[in-house]
């Protein structure tokens, strides 16, 4: 199961949650914790795009980071 | 008589403290553990007739010496040996809550489950069959809600059985990937003999399969220097064999939550896969996002167009012409400072204002039903197409807002190339100030055809970006390549409180701009047309712009227009506001409809396109200054700009001038 997970996300494409889940055939609550794992031990990490969070943010007004992306993105290799 | 000794192990937010404060109330004292900084936590409680020590060992994810909570934990399992360890895991987080089960069950010691929230559990609709998921763990299992004081008298019940030794643990281990059976049984024998107590030898054999540090150091010092040299080739030669631990661990949880927890299939889940088949689908999702785009603009031009036309020629033309009335008699220099300058330059802005709400309300409707995150991940898979950088696509997706945050979210990239790259690229994304300009303009002069105009120069702006990316990326950073994962939010429907907040926070925030450095940068413009002679033609704004105008040319663009472009450096609305401070007459003529009179249609697709390209503005470029902390770059960046810009404007316009526009 982690062995296909890491073999699909090996390809270098991206993935949805969802997507990932219905290709190993497996719940999407499984794929997040695989890779919660895969994360802690360093293979993928996650991402946001801004390292400061929007409060107290000068241009948070003009970004559409605040409601529209997803709570967790996570790259494989960096 | 020694009492009981229990340990209560579970990840964090398992209830394992409410638990622990549950069974000993005031009973408990709290310290550190020896030599660490890590809270201890002891207690006694007394159940039928029996005393017990209960230890809660600090929350861990797993047993492996990542950290010294974990190290902790199962130290005191394995040295301590309590009589019974409580696993209390989350019935609505099985999946996660199991990985430390899967760990705990190859210590030994006896071990239950408590299979706590489960009236969380019961909200989200999943049920998790205790029996099953017993006679699957080959352990006793007790459901139960500590913070209720659910099943608190079943979990004593099977305390005081599993003491008296009524209770059975068979548990179910979990193995180790196939192919690596054999280097598992192989290291087994190497360090069988030497393994000291209390560490079980298999136990030990995995954890040095996993790379664990501390077991490692420990076998290295025991072992005589040639057998450890052995032992450690075999575990080079298998360095992925922490992933083959990690994988049959997977393959366990994975039985056991098949066999004991139902998940409802929820209609908005279902929904959500129906649509994402479009929607998130590689090319669909692309052409749907295009879609999404062009009916942005559809919208605006069909809403926000009239409106905003309205607002010039009723409201601001008006109020100008009202003005310049009221003042009759006052100076000229003041009558012209408030006509031209401030009504003509900050009034022309205003009038976008419904442009801007249409555009705000749109996207803020599209992020609250949870598209944007699909329009992310198609736009990455186009991008990976291409050859760029998973990582710079959420940056660049935040310049559509401002690309100012664009800018400074590349720090998320730790690449330096990959990161330059994406600032560089950065400003070719059409922030909504840009689009606005758009917005306004090409109703004017374009009509009908005004939606395809727009759409085309947003897609045509993209597609430059990925130009210039490829060839920056096959030129910097050759093509690195990174997965990209997103967890992509249900789609539900918008809550229409959300999006009038984000429209009216928005909508401020564009006001206070133009009430400041586009009043600001007005004034300024308004002061160099009338200086020195009042007369606009000879006024040092016309001699600056007469001097640019020669390079103007060679896009069609003459002086007024030029300057308008280099005014829009400073914020992007700001070319409106100059073209508001030349062109406003205050005689009931909106500015766009003046315009239309005096430019052909050629140069404004010109304006439009340089306009989309052309230079950051101001606040973007302090922002690339300040993220490459490099004049250098930061001047790269103007003049690739400025030559994108230009090449395409000309292109453009000479391309409508042959075809007779």
């Amino acid at each position: 199961m982690l062995d296909q997970l890491i073999k699909a996300i090996k390809t270098g494409d991206s993935f949805s949650i969802s997507g990932l889940a219905a290709r190993l055939e497996i719940e999407p609550e499984m794929v997040i914790v695989m890779l919660e794992y895969l994360e802690r031990a360093g293979y993928i990490e996650q991402v946001g795009a801004c390292t400061h969070p929007c409060n107290g943010c000068h241009f948070a007004g003009g970004c559409i980071q605040s409601e529209g992306l997803p709570g967790k993105v996570w790259i494989w290799g960096g | 008589m020694r009492p009981v000794l229990v340990a209560l192990a579970g990840q964090p937010n398992m209830g394992k403290s409410t638990l622990f404060n549950l069974l000993t109330g005031l009973n408990q004292h709290v310290g550190n553990w020896p030599g660490k900084t890590v809270e201890r936590k002891e207690g006694f409680f007394t159940s039928g007739g029996t005393r017990f020590r209960l230890v809660d060992l600090p929350g861990t994810y797993s047993l492996t010496a990542n950290s010294p909570e974990e190290i902790i934990a199962r130290e005191f399992i394995l040295r301590e040996r309590p009589d019974v360890v409580v696993a209390v895991v989350s019935a609505a987080t099985l999946e996660r809550s199991l990985y430390l089960v899967s760990e705990l069950v190859s210590l030994p010691v006896p071990l239950i489950v408590a299979l706590n929230m489960m009236d969380v559990a019961d909200r989200e609709s999943i049920h998790v069959e205790a029996e099953v998921l017993e006679a699957a763990l080959g352990l006793p299992v007790v459901p139960m809600t500590a913070t209720r004081a659910e099943g608190i008298r079943d979990l004593l019940a099977v305390l005081d059985q599993a003491i008296q030794g009524k209770q059975i643990f068979l548990p179910r281990q979990p193995e180790i990937r196939p192919d690596h059976h054999q280097v598992l049984e192989k290291v087994v024998q190497m360090i069988s003999t030497d393994v000291p107590h209390p560490y079980p030898p298999d136990w030990v054999a995995l954890k040095l399969l996993e790379g664990d540090s501390e077991i490692t150091a420990m076998m290295q010092a025991i072992l005589q220097p040639d057998r450890w040299q052995t032992l450690h080739e075999l575990l080079r030669k298998h360095d992925d064999a922490m992933l083959a631990v990690a994988s049959g661990r997977y393959e366990w949880i994975g039985q056991m939550v098949r066999a004991a927890v139902i998940r409802p299939r929820l209609g908005q889940i279902s929904l959500t896969e129906r649509l994402d088949r479009w929607l998130a689908h590689p090319f669909l999702g692309l052409v749907a996002l295009g879609g999404m785009i062009g009916l942005i603009f559809w919208l605006t031009f069909n809403i926000g167009a009239p409106l905003q036309d309205w607002l010039s020629v009723q409201v601001i033309a008006r109020l100008a012409g009202l003005t310049g009335e009221a003042l009759a008699g006052a100076p000229t220099w003041l009558s012209g400072l408030i006509v031209d300058g401030v009504i003509g330059g900050v009034g022309a802005v205003l009038t976008f204002l419904p442009i801007l709400v249409i555009f705000f309300a749109v996207l803020g409707l599209l992020e609250d039903v949870g598209y944007m995150a699909r329009a992310a991940y198609v736009m990455d898979n186009f991008m990976h197409v291409m050859g760029l950088h998973g990582k710079s696509f959420l940056p660049l997706f935040l310049g559509f807002g401002c690309n100012v945050p664009a800018v400074m979210g590349t720090r998320v990239i730790e690449s330096w190339p990959a990161r330059l790259l994406t600032i560089l690229i950065a400003p070719l994304v059409p922030c909504t100030a840009r689009m606005a300009v758009v917005a306004f303009l090409a109703p004017a002069f374009f009509g009908p055809y005004a939606m395809l105009v727009s759409w085309g120069l947003v897609v045509g702006s993209l597609f430059i970006l990925l130009i210039t990316g490829i060839l920056l990326n096959h030129s910097i950073f050759r093509g690195e390549r990174s997965a990209f994962i997103m967890e992509m939010p249900l789609y539900h429907l918008p809550n229409w409180r959300t999006i009038g907040m984000l429209i009216w926070q928005r909508s401020l925030s564009f006001i206070k701009r133009a009430g400041t450095t586009i009043l600001a940068i007005s004034l300024v413009v308004w002061a160099l047309s009338v200086l020195p002679s009042g007369d606009l033609q000879t006024s040092y704004l016309a001699r600056l712009g007469k001097i640019l105008e020669p390079v103007g040319r060679l896009v069609g663009l003459d002086w007024r227009l030029t300057v308008a472009l280099l005014t829009s450096f400073v914020a992007k609305e700001n070319s409106i506001a100059t073209l508001g401070v030349m062109f406003i007459t205050g005689k009931n003529v909106s500015l766009a409809r003046t315009l239309v009179s005096v430019f052909p249609v050629s140069t404004a697709l010109s304006f439009l396109t340089i306009s989309i390209l052309f230079i950051p503005c101001a606040a973007t470029v302090a922002a690339i200054r300040q993220e490459t902390g490099s004049w250098r770059w930061t001047f790269f960046n103007i003049g690739l700009m400025l030559v994108i810009s230009f090449g395409c404007a000309a292109v453009v316009y000479w391309s409508a001038r042959m075809l007779g526009l």
